[in-house]
């Protein structure tokens, strides 16, 4: 079995793979194994996983430990640049190039970050802007300090926890700047990050401008009205040496998409059943590259399932591009497609085999009070879950029996 | 001392990098001076990379001559350079039967310049041709081809060194002053004398002009932004579209591929107040937005990538050809010779306006022999993916090896910015922009090449990208 990405997803994948007795082997591009977690120097991973508060390289160390304990072999510095639909797999190292064709894949690629480019806000394109994870691993593992007085665009977790960290290296923050109504982050950051350190947050205001030729000298931004637009005469320069962007997160699907595996354009990634099984048989996904997740303990609960599955599928493969019901495989059963009500961003898994429960995870497009998310099969009702708050910024699940033989369709809808 | 040369050249650009090395085939030396901190960072680095066939440029002028012969010559300099030459082809598009009226027009100034295969093509084929476009009937010019002008600067670049030129960069010519045979040249890296200088110098070619004691010329700098879309963009043309030359100048927003598999959308069209003013700004990237949508209905604006702008070198205001291009020995300032005005077509023309000059060139230096060894051009390394490829992926959205970035920074200018980086492998160049390969780059600048954290920089000085240390600002 191939894992790529040695992330907590792809960790624990190969972990709970290897320890089923798969010959697992997992190829990560970055010099070290542990995924973004390395730059995560801050607490607050593992509080699912082992029950405790753990910084993100102590959080890698354990998983990086367990998986060699089972046995895993890792590659590092090593890319896998395509996977085709057979599975083959180009890899490319200072070692050489070679083509694997194992007997199940997982994907782990994990996320990037979306680019400030991508947002073309006009200005003399100066120096001093850098994505708030290109940052945190400049800080955090590489020792470079990116600038003296920042604006932090997007109020997402790294955004967020970025804002604390350059007033911890004894940079200012000027202001942190979103968009939205409310914080893009987990209610726990807002507080721990920028009330305990006195850095502002801009709500509705958006940055409409960079300014400064060789290296920033502000930035100038505006409130805005519903529809995200600048509202005229609101327009302020904020002075600043340094912009961080956190604007969001994008699966890293470049190599899913070159396999020809079927797209969810509202999670970003794959679409999967609920063992995490992709269009292409014996491809597997899970961690940030399926969908975004808040915590690096819900990637790696996540890896898990994918890594029992695909060492499963390993060992004996089912045939088509259908999953049908294990252990007992009566034949291709039509995989059962999981629809949205409004007011749910997205769904994962997108589809489900009968005969086996599923957790399904879930976002809410906006903020929502007391609420209960209802799944209901061909119109009657499986199992509902209520919610006192539900945001965007927290993933949320939702459990259900397993569905019988001869289900049409699943719908998932807010209350 | 003062350094000698037979010939300077001020400006590191197509223009002045195609002439040099035109110049070279020759005995005769060559400095290029530019004052960037590296080659293509004017013009050349910043427009569509269309090698025009030649039917927009108006018939009889030096402008049309210029751009048919070089966009021929282009082919021939692309083989020796080893830089990729893609055929794509140009359309024309009308949106409706009011604009189809313009097109014999164009077609006839197509033939008028020499082209003999233009054609019109009717809705259905335009369709068939290219279905993520709406419009009704179409000029199809096969020729219209483009290049990675960036690639094909720094080979021109190789090219000149591998003769014997030389190539001083973060170099500013301040002042030019005649001598009894020949240029004192002041620069901003010293004083050095030639008996020829060529004024490359393409926005600021008016100043450098004027300061010689040469033709006075108008500059109206008139820029043009872009937006740059994903590899993966879905609905987007595979040729170059444009619509029908609207009558307020330029060639129309358009769509044009790049040889990397990007999709440009732009330029605008906008008089500007200053030769440098690169900024890119609001209301013309919305406006590109929706004329980009209204030529081509399914394009996604969340596949834009990036945004950048650059600046034309116009001498006159006026619809696209007003003005005709100057190449030509200054008659006031004798061994002077300008290119001056080199807006669009430029880069297509640039091998033919290379040829002039160095005909005017060698006319002073018949006595001269023919270099006997003239490179005519550098070997490409091979690229990923290959089948022998290996190393380190550095840059994951482009696909850039360790080594590669090593070459790139080991580049003979010494030009190390990020941008010189990009500009030579790609390296940033991607979806990511920067964000995973940037701090292994600066990981490899500092710990590879001693390069000191405060020195690391965007695109060379005043762009410096960090403070220093984590924990200094706190000491
Ligand atoms: C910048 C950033 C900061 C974050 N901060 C926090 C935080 O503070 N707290 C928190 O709980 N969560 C945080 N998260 C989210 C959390 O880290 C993720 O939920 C978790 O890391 C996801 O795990 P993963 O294994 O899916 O992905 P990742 O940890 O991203 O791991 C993916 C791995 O795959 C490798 N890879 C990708 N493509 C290839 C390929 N083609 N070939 C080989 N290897 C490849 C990558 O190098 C990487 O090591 C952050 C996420 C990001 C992006
Ligand atoms: C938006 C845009 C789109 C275009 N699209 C196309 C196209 O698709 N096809 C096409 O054929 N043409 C196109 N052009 C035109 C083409 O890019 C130019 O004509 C061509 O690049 C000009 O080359 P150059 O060498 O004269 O100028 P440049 O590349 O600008 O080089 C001039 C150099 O001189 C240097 N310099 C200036 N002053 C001094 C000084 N005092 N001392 C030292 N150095 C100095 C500058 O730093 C610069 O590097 C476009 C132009 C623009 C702006």
């Amino acid at each position: 079995m191939l894992v790529v990405g040695a992330g907590p997803a792809g960790l624990a994948a190969a972990a709970e793979a290897a320890r089923s007795g798969a010959a697992v082997l997992v190829v990560e591009r970055d010099r070290d194994p542990g995924g973004i977690l390395n730059q995560c120097i801050h607490d607050g991973f593992g509080l699912t996983l082992f029950g405790e508060s753990l910084t993100g390289p102590e959080y890698a160390t354990r998983q990086i430990d367990e998986a060699r304990r089972q046995g895993v072999r890792l590659s590092q510095n090593a890319t896998v640049l395509s996977i085709r639909r057979d599975r083959t797999c180009e890899i490319v190292s200072p070692r050489g190039h070679e083509r694997l064709r194992p007997g199940a894949v997982v994907l782990a690629m994990g996320c990037r970050e979306r680019s400030f480019g991508s947002l073309a806000i006009p200005g003399a394109r100066p120096a001093g802007i850098y994505g708030a994870g290109a940052a945190q691993r400049l800080i955090n593992l590489q020792g470079v300090m990116v600038g003296r007085r920042a604006v932090i665009l997007g109020s997402g977790d790294i955004g967020l926890i970025m804002a604390r960290r350059l007033v911890l290296e004894g940079a200012e923050v000027a202001y942190v700047v979103e968009k939205l109504p409310y914080a893009g982050g987990l209610a726990r950051n807002v507080s721990q990050c920028l009330n305990d350190f006195d850095i502002p947050l801009a709500l509705e205001h958006k940055v409409v401008e960079v300014l400064g030729r060789g290296r920033l000298s502000g930035v100038r931004i505006a409130r805005v009205d519903e529809l995200g637009q600048a509202v005229g005469g609101t327009e302020r320069v904020v002075e600043c040496d340094t912009l961080l962007v956190s604007v969001g997160l994008i699966p890293e699907n470049e190599l899913t998409r070159s396999a020809g595996a079927a797209m969810d354009g509202a999670s970003g990634g794959p679409q999967v059943d609920q063992r995490l099984t992709t269009s292409i048989p014996g491809v597997f996904a899970c961690g940030n590259v399926l969908h975004v997740h808040d915590l690096a303990d819900w990637a790696s609960l996540e890896g898990r399932r994918a890594g029992e599955w695909a060492a499963r599928y390993a060992r004996e493969p089912w045939t088509g591009e259908e999953t049908t019901p294990m252990p007992r495989a009566a034949g291709p059963g039509k995989p059962v497609p999981v629809s949205r009500g409004t007011g749910l961003k997205y769904v994962v898994p997108q589809r489900l085999a009968v005969g086996e429960a599923a957790t399904l995870h879930f976002r809410v497009s906006e903020p929502r009070r007391r609420t209960t998310v209802v799944v209901k099969a061909d119109g009657r009702r499986l199992s509902s879950k209520p919610f006192a708050y539900l945001a965007p910024a927290e993933l949320a699940a939702v459990e259900i029996p397993a569905l019988p033989e001869d289900t049409r369709g699943v719908l998932v809808s807010l209350d | 001392m003062t350094a000698a040369y037979d010939v300077a050249v001020i400006g590191a650009g197509v223009v002045g990098l195609a002439t040099a090395r035109e110049i070279l085939r020759r005995d005769i030396s060559v400095v290029v001076m530019d004052k960037d901190d590296d080659v293509g960072r004017g013009a050349s680095g910043r427009n569509s990379g269309v090698i025009h066939s030649g039917f927009a440029v108006a018939p009889g002028t030096l402008k049309a001559h210029l751009n048919v012969r070089g966009s021929r010559l282009m082919r021939a300099v692309c083989a020796e350079l080893n830089v990729p030459f893609d055929e794509v082809g140009t359309l024309v598009v009308a949106a409706d039967e009011d604009e189809a009226d313009a097109l014999p027009r164009l077609r006839d100034n197509g033939v008028a310049n020499g082209l003999t295969d233009l054609r019109m093509i009717d809705t259905d084929e335009l369709a068939r041709l290219e279905p993520s476009v709406a419009g009704h009937v179409a000029l199809f010019s096969p020729e219209g081809a483009i290049i990675n002008p960036f690639t094909f600067v720094l080979r021109l670049a190789d090219c000149c060194l591998a003769n014997g030129a030389s190539i001083a960069v973060g170099t500013e010519v301040e002042g030019l002053s005649p001598l009894r045979d020949g240029w004192q040249v002041a620069t901003s890296g010293g004083v050095i004398e030639a008996a020829v200088v060529v004024n490359a110098a393409d926005v600021n070619a008016p100043d450098i002009s004027s300061v010689a004691g040469g033709e006075r010329y108008e500059s109206f700098p008139c820029r043009g932004e872009y937006l740059v879309l994903d590899r993966e963009a879905r609905n987007v043309p595979r040729r170059m579209v444009y619509p029908v030359p609207p009558s307020e100048g330029g060639l129309g927003v358009h769509f044009t591929p790049t040889t990397s598999g990007n999709t440009l959308i732009g330029p605008s069209t906008e008089y500007v107040d200053s030769q440098e003013d690169h900024a890119t700004s609001g209301q013309v990237l919305a406006r590109l937005m929706s004329e980009a949508k209204a030529l081509c209905p399914g394009f996604d604006p969340t596949d834009v990538i990036a945004s950048f702008a650059g600046v034309r070198a116009k001498i006159s205001k006026g619809a696209y050809g007003a003005a005709d291009f100057v190449v030509e020995e200054s008659r006031k300032a004798p061994g002077l010779i300008n290119a001056v005005g080199i807006e669009s077509p430029g880069l297509s023309s640039a091998p033919a306006i290379a040829e002039r000059i160095a005909e005017l060139v060698g006319a002073r230096f018949a006595d001269r022999p023919v270099r006997k060894h003239f490179a005519a051009g550098p070997v490409a390394t091979s690229r990923l993916p290959g089948a022998s490829a290996e190393g380190e992926i550095i840059c994951r959205c482009e696909q850039v090896t360790r080594r590669e970035v090593l070459d790139a920074l080991d580049n003979p200018l010494g030009a190390r910015s990020l941008a010189a980086v990009k500009a030579r492998c790609r390296a940033g160049m991607g979806r990511c922009q920067g964000s995973f390969c940037m701090p292994r780059i600066v990981d490899i600048l500092r710990h590879e090449r001693g390069v000191h954290i405060e020195d690391i920089t965007l695109r060379g000085p005043g762009t410096e990208l960090f403070t220093g240390e984590t924990k200094e600002l706190l000491r």
